[in-house]
């Protein structure tokens, strides 16, 4: 498939295993976007790069085509950073999918306890936040994980692209 | 430093957090249902009330049992 890439920003967040660092990876390597990801430990200095590189006086070579992710547990603090990355331009799409394999590749990657810990506490709180991330997230939510697998990175790109 | 939670205790704790959801969730499906009735709503509670079940019925059914990690990323939810 040869598509052309928008030159956007785009911001994607949603449910653990979901595919959200994979598709932030491969508009890396193959699209040539700037893949900021959020959940590396340097958040805060990110979220500061960002807006020197999108609002200083000089933008950012990659001020047209950056991808961000994050998988972040839903409280008003957090939503306020989505709001910010909006604010900035971003494009906001929600990763979701098939739970129970979901949770297979967890427990493949982390193991059952850690997968309880963190996978099964995150599915709670996004349950109970569901209505806030339904409104806010409206006609930009995407089924990438299936029973039968990922969507492929090229299929995403073509729903956000358009 | 807060002790690290035996696996077996985390299961528990997540059991009853889960089964206490559902009712949450619940509960505002049948609040939504005789009040303003907005059927996208009643959806979204329906649909996690089904996600939830099928959690907790994953949750129930396994032992759980420390097994080493596959050296893969660890995917997490990140709070700032």
């Amino acid at each position: 498939m040869d598509l052309t890439v928008a030159d956007v920003k785009l911001f994607i967040n949603g449910a653990n295993c979901c595919g959200k660092t994979t598709f932030g990876n491969w508009l890396q390597d193959r699209h040539g976007y700037k893949h900021i990801d959020f959940e590396d430990g340097n958040g805060n200095a990110h979220r500061a790069n960002l807006r020197e590189g999108l609002t200083g006086a000089t933008p950012a070579p990659w001020a047209d085509k950056v991808v961000v992710t994050w998988a972040f547990p839903p409280n008003s603090h957090n939503f306020s950073i989505v709001g910010e990355l909006v604010s900035l331009g971003f494009a906001i799409w929600w990763f979701d999918g098939d739970l129970g394999r979901a949770r297979e590749l967890y427990i493949a990657r982390s193991g059952l306890p850690n997968t309880i810990r963190d996978f099964d506490a995150q599915t709670i709180r996004l349950a109970e936040a569901r209505e806030e991330i339904a409104r806010i997230y409206a006609g930009r939510m995407i089924t990438t994980l299936t029973s039968s697998g990922y969507l492929s990175c090229a299929e995403i790109l073509a729903i956000v692209s358009t | 430093m807060p002790k690290k939670k035996k696996p077996e205790q985390l299961k528990e704790e997540t059991i009853a957090r889960l089964k206490a959801s559902i009712a949450k969730q619940e509960a505002q499906r049948a609040k939504e249902a005789g009040g303003q009735n907005r059927p996208n709503i009643i959806a979204i509670h329906e649909k996690e009330i089904a996600r939830l079940s099928q959690l907790l019925k994953a949750c129930e059914s396994q032992l759980v049992i420390e097994r080493p990690k596959s050296g893969l990323p660890e995917p997490r939810s990140v709070d700032f």
